[in-house]
């Protein structure tokens, strides 16, 4: 996979390309259009629609731009929710789908409510220890370690 | 359990603020009944009319449906049947696939012809205006409760409305209820989840 510099660095070259006229897809060329379809979902996690505008490949090209240069590559979430499902809360106004889904914004969501788990189509096997507090796994990291492990100061 | 009481619980009047309108969008989303999470979908607390959240078996996911043309999924309605002990209601929904090659063929019409559907339409009405919970008329559901089953799947060479295409008649019978709507929160919530039915896994 691409660096963020790397997929910024194609970008830049083709919006030069599409504003030398008016944002027009006419100047992109058939792998520039795959390059887009492949990148697009990579980046603001979210599918590419293809629909018959004119300036559809522009338009994504500007709003990769746009998130690249001010943010890094989102990092793939380990969890995955089931299709059809979104996840909310009275204390965030955000919804959340899989397209802006991040590890901590899920286990939030689960901390609050473990039953949440059935909405996930996807997870990793340990998400039970990864929602509990951090005071609490600490205390279970301690109480299940070899005596061995733990060092008395003199 | 229980018993239903069966008694009327609202005036019956309309809008002056925000006028009834007929028609449906050209957009859906069709779902091969079988992939519902039934055991996780999630009713609305007060309305059991509504749905608040449909999740599908994980790794399926639902298709789009686009019917372009001045009136989208035209032949769609529902209609009271009687029945012995309890009335029901019977839901037509119309489309057309405005193509046919053999990959429409094998991919859309054939499973058509012989499995269960869910389609989720959105209603030009969307009842913005309504106090509270606004929006919640947009989006319907039909097939949830017994499938939506093909009824008429014709595909006529010189039809003046398919050009060609596949005009298709989905009827889901004995459903208990009269409308099933999904809405949660608000519209701009329940069309993204709408719309993540629809990403591949």
């Amino acid at each position: 996979m691409e660096s963020r510099d790397e997929i910024l660095k194609v970008l830049e070259e083709m919006y030069r390309r599409v504003s030398v006229y008016t944002r027009s897809d006419n100047n992109l060329t058939k792998t520039d259009k795959q390059f887009i379809e492949q990148h697009f979902p990579l980046v603001r996690r979210r599918p590419f629609t293809k629909t018959s505008c004119g300036q559809c490949y522009a338009d994504a090209i500007i709003e990769m731009l746009v998130y690249l240069r001010k943010n890094e590559l989102m990092a793939k979430s380990n969890y995955i929710l089931k299709s059809g499902v979104v996840l909310q809360a009275a204390s965030d106004p955000k919804v959340y789908t899989n397209a802006n889904l991040t590890d901590a914004v899920a286990e939030r969501y689960l901390r609050d409510n473990p039953k949440r788990i059935r909405l996930f189509a996807s997870y990793p096997d340990d998400w039970d220890e990864r929602i509990k507090p951090k005071e609490r796994t600490r205390k279970k990291e301690i109480e299940d370690s070899e005596p061995e492990d733990i060092q008395i100061p003199e | 359990m229980g018993l239903c009481d069966e008694l009327i619980k609202q005036d019956i009047e309309s809008s002056c603020d925000d006028p009834l309108v007929g028609g449906i969008e050209p957009n859906g989303v069709i779902i091969n009944r079988q992939d519902i999470d039934y055991d996780n979908v999630v009713f609305d607390n007060a309305r059991k009319n509504v749905i608040k959240t449909l999740p599908l078996k994980a790794g399926k996911r639902g298709y789009k449906i686009y019917v372009p043309g001045s009136t989208p999924f035209t032949g769609t309605k529902a209609t009271m049947e009687k029945g012995t002990n309890r009335n029901t209601f019977t839901n037509d929904l119309g489309l057309v696939v405005m193509n046919n090659d053999p990959d429409v063929c094998a991919n859309i019409i054939d499973p058509m012809a012989n499995g269960d559907f869910v389609v989720i339409y959105e209603n030009k009405y969307k009842n913005i205006g309504k106090a509270a919970s606004p929006g919640d008329s947009a989006f319907q559901i039909v097939g949830y409760y017994q499938g939506a089953k093909a009824e008429t799947l014709e595909n006529d060479k010189y039809s003046e409305d398919t050009e060609g295409g596949w005009s298709v008649l989905l009827k889901e019978t004995k459903s208990p209820k009269s409308g099933l709507f999904m809405f949660n929160t608000d519209i701009t919530t329940t069309r993204t989840a709408i719309e993540s039915l629809t990403e591949t896994p």
